[in-house]
């Protein structure tokens, strides 16, 4: 499922479960963001699509996406196998990574800072603060994306 | 013992007695015979010179009276050579003092013819004489002193006669007389000689009387007379050789008397000079007297006194020693006596008498021998008592020692076996008999050997003992285990005289050791199984667990999120059922979402690793009690912390202990209108008890065991929401502490919550 074209997202959100991801989406619809945002359903699809391999072999990779939301648990390359390889390679290695899971295993906290995570959230089961969260990191999106001062 | 005593290379007490009494004898005989042979000998020495000084002076004296007689019968003649000098002036006169014009040979035919007439000028020539031997003598030459004394007489006038003496060419003897002529050019001589004279003179010979003198001497044995002019007396022809000739000039010469004592013959010889000197005659008459002595004489004399004082000497020491040998038998014939009886007590024979001896010392030595020897009987006779006694002792000891099933076994440094007990013995397969003595050592597996030669070795006076446990080969090939006490007996320079080792055999033990070793093992090895079995399983529970809890979560998540969407954007679309439904929905999501939390934490405290360090208790209460604020607000609640020792924990589970028991408090006093939570510690005997207790609704305490399981709740979920897991949490806390929790409640009373840290307090719940 892609929300936006392949080559033009902005965000990229790494999440195995529908429910999540249509929730996330739903929170995004609210602030005008859905459309820049291309979902991968698990580590490997990310990885592909970050480094044009797989289903995504050909994609201009000039355009990298501003931002990454990535789950920890996912099937086939776990989250933290995927901020490994992004944060080892110097094409990816300074796109921020914002890690969104349910785990608050101190374990997965630490070694995700020690790879050089920007932010690490926790999803809340209630609703109410899911999206608050979510709607905050679409601020973030929004900070970083504001045009270089000679624009304006 | 009955053998004769061998007694030390000592010589019986007579032999000492004797040398003694000999060797003061002796020193007294030497002493006397050598302080008699002094005396004598000078006694003797002193007789010898005396001898000599009178008979030099005898012999002085006599050539002196002798010299006497002669001048007398030299001064008879003096009157007839006067007459001839009268008439021999009246010549010379008459010639005018011419003597060339002199007749000499008529002068003499008238003077009597017995004179010969010489005439000597002013040089002291005979110039003119009736005697032709002397004619042309020189005086001045060869007489100097006399030629000095003429020219005296030339310038003098008068009548000088000489002395009777012998010719200087001849040696015949002459009297000689002197006078000057008027006008003192020339000296007038006459020389008077004839048989007569001779005669005479010999009548009055110093020799013959002298020599009688020095026979009367019997040392002197040689006596020789020496004139002035050298000449020997009674002997005309003798020419002293140059030695004597020598001698004689400086005696001469200096008019003293000499001795020279020649050691090699041992002959002295004196030379007297007697000085007879006339200054009214011409001629010096002194005469010297050569006597000899032969000292080899006197040394024979004294000789045959030594000689005879020293066999004198030897006769009284061998009388002397005889005398001694018997004074000293009769002087040891007691302490023999008393000697041999003492032998013959000390030999055993206790009732042998003494025989009683002379002398009161003896007589003492005799009563206290015979007292000793009663004091000694009585002392036998206990020591045999005693000796009875300990040979029962003895027997006893033996009876112990070789009843005994413990090996007892003494040696000596070298390996010498010097006692082994019959368990020892017996156990060896050996006898006493050949254990004793020998060098026996049981054969040892290479491997223990270092190690028992070690266990004696390292023995040292301040650690004396040891103990060794090690394998021995029995004869038949089999091993077996030995557990052996060793003991070094040190003498009072450290070294080791002897070992003392008290052993057992440790097989049956050694075997059970191992079997148990082996049963142990064995446990140890299943429980480690087991215990990885069971570590694996709870491993991979509490990771289920946490897999469960995760995975709740997003279905939660999503029922929520899909419910707000529905109550958010259909909200006109719902009827106010369906709008109550979709929040009761969210409710338990929300109760569901606890749990779950609550689920985490429990699973967590049990993963998560325990870091100790030393925590305030008071501190750590406050802060937890502060955290549970929304808890308390807008309620009354009294609370105490009291006095907590500082302890070792890990904060934050300290923490999470104290903060679900105050939740815990806290939720059961809800309804109190004073709620009241006291915390605090005292001490038992085991260690420090920390409670909190509060003044809630309590509950039953049949149904304590029920409160710390996981999900369990003792009230209802309608009046006192909860999870069930934070007692389960704090209980498991404080078992991972090592320590203990329990509770005391009682329903409306409230509750009290004990717990310690460590695993040392024990305490019933």
């Amino acid at each position: 499922m892609t929300i936006s074209p392949a080559g033009s997202a902005e965000i990229l959100l790494v999440e195995d479960n529908p429910n999540d991801v249509e929730l996330i989406l739903h929170v995004f619809q609210w602030c005008n963001l859905s459309d820049r945002v291309h979902v991968a359903w698990n580590g490997e699809e990310a990885l592909d699509y970050l480094f044009g391999s797989g289903e995504y072999l050909g994609r201009e990779l000039v355009i990298k996406p501003k931002v990454i939301l990535l789950d920890l648990k996912l099937p086939k390359v776990d989250g933290i196998e995927v901020l490994r390889k992004l944060k080892n390679n110097t094409s990816t290695r300074n796109i921020p990574v914002v890690v969104l899971t349910s785990s608050s295993e101190e374990k997965d906290i630490i070694e995700s800072y020690n790879l050089g995570v920007n932010s690490y959230i926790v999803k809340p089961v209630q609703f109410d603060e899911f999206a608050h969260v979510i709607r905050e990191l679409g601020l973030y999106w929004q900070m970083i994306n504001q045009p270089p001062l000679d624009d304006e | 013992m009955n053998e004769k005593k061998q007694y030390p290379t000592k010589r019986p007490f007579l032999y000492y007695l004797l040398i003694f009494i000999f060797s003061i004898i002796a020193v007294l005989i030497v002493g006397i015979t050598i302080g008699d042979f002094i005396i004598t000998e000078q006694n003797y020495q002193d007789n010898v010179a005396l001898l000599r000084k009178q008979t030099e002076a005898n012999i002085i004296e006599i050539i002196r009276i002798v010299d006497l007689g002669l001048k007398i019968f030299d001064d008879s003649l003096n009157t007839e050579m006067e007459q001839g000098f009268v008439i021999f002036h009246d010549e010379y006169r008459k010639a005018g003092a011419d003597p060339s014009k002199i007749d000499l040979e008529k002068i003499k035919r008238q003077i009597g013819g017995r004179m010969e007439l010489y005439i000597i000028n002013e040089s002291g020539v005979v110039e003119y004489s009736t005697y032709a031997p002397d004619l042309g003598l020189d005086f001045k030459t060869s007489v100097p002193y006399f030629y000095e004394y003429l020219t005296r007489i030339r310038n003098s006038s008068g009548f000088y006669p000489d002395r009777v003496v012998q010719e200087l060419s001849t040696g015949q003897l002459r009297k000689f007389a002197y006078s000057p002529t008027y006008d003192h050019n020339y000296v007038l001589e006459l020389g008077l000689a004839d048989d007569s004279i001779e005669a005479e003179r010999k009548s009055l010979q110093y020799r013959s009387t002298i020599s009688s003198m020095a026979e009367n001497n019997p040392y002197a044995n040689k006596i020789r007379l020496f004139t002035m002019k050298k000449r020997l007396v009674g002997n005309r022809s003798f020419v002293p050789n140059p030695y004597l000739d020598g001698i004689l000039n400086q005696i001469i010469e200096e008019r003293e008397s000499r001795e020279f004592i020649n050691r090699q013959s041992g002959i002295t010889t004196q030379y007297l000079f007697i000085d007879l000197m006339d200054d009214d005659y011409a001629s010096d008459m002194s005469l010297i007297v050569e006597l000899e002595y032969d000292n080899a004489l006197i040394r024979q004399a004294i000789d045959e006194i030594i000689y005879f004082q020293l066999l004198v000497a030897i006769v009284v020491l061998f009388l002397a020693s005889l005398l001694a040998i018997f004074a000293a038998k009769k002087l040891t014939k007691p302490i023999e006596q008393i000697s041999d009886d003492v032998d013959k007590i000390s030999r055993g024979d206790l009732d042998h008498e003494i025989s009683p001896t002379m002398g009161r010392e003896f007589a003492v030595l005799e009563n206290s021998i015979n007292a000793m020897l009663v004091t000694l009987k009585g002392t036998i006779k206990k020591l045999q008592e005693g000796e009875e006694e300990l040979q029962l002792s003895e027997k006893l000891y033996r009876g112990v020692v070789e009843s005994q099933t413990e090996f007892i076994t003494r040696f000596l440094p070298d390996g010498t076996i010097t006692f082994a007990n019959d368990a020892y013995c017996d156990y060896l397969g050996r006898t006493s008999a050949e254990m004793i003595g020998s060098h026996f050592k049981p054969s040892i597996p290479q491997e223990d050997k270092e190690k028992v030669a070690l266990s004696t070795r390292r023995l040292t006076p301040e650690n004396h003992v040891s103990s060794i446990e090690h394998r021995i080969i029995m004869s038949d090939g089999q091993i077996r285990w030995q557990q052996w006490n060793n003991m070094a007996i040190f003498n009072a320079e450290g070294k080791v005289i002897e070992y003392q080792s008290v052993g057992r055999d440790i097989t049956k033990r050694k075997i059970a050791e191992e079997e148990v070793k082996k049963l142990t093992d064995e446990l140890e090895e299943r429980v480690n199984e087991r215990t990885g079995q069971l570590e694996e399983a709870n491993r991979e529970l509490e990771s289920f667990s946490y897999s469960v809890s995760h995975y709740l979560r997003s279905p939660l998540r999503a029922i929520d999120g899909f419910s707000t969407i529905l109550l958010e954007e259909y909200y006109s679309g719902l009827t106010p059922d369906a709008r109550r439904y979709l929040e009761k929905i969210k409710e338990n999501t929300r109760q569901m979402s606890r749990l779950i939390e609550d689920l985490l934490n429990f699973s967590r405290t049990g993963r998560q690793p325990l870091t100790k360090t030393t925590v305030d208790p008071v501190q750590i209460a406050r802060k937890a009690y502060g955290s549970l604020r929304p808890e308390y607000e807008g309620r009354f609640v009294d609370l105490e912390i009291g006095y907590m020792p500082e302890c070792s924990a890990d904060p934050s589970l300290l923490t999470l202990i104290f903060s679900n028991l105050f939740s815990n408090s806290l939720k059961f006093t809800r309804n109190n209108e004073f709620a009241r939570i006291e915390v605090g510690s005292f001490y038992e005997p085991s260690g420090v008890v920390y409670f909190i207790k509060d003044n809630g609704i309590g509950f039953d305490m049949k149904y304590a065991h029920k409160l710390f399981g996981v999900f369990q709740r003792l009230h209802d979920n309608d009046s006192y929401e909860g999870t069930g897991v934070g007692l389960a949490i704090v209980q498991r806390i404080i078992h991972r502490h090592g320590g203990k929790i329990w509770v005391h409640s009682e329903i409306d009373q409230g509750t009290t919550f004990f717990f310690t840290l460590d695993g040392s307090t024990d305490v019933d719940s």
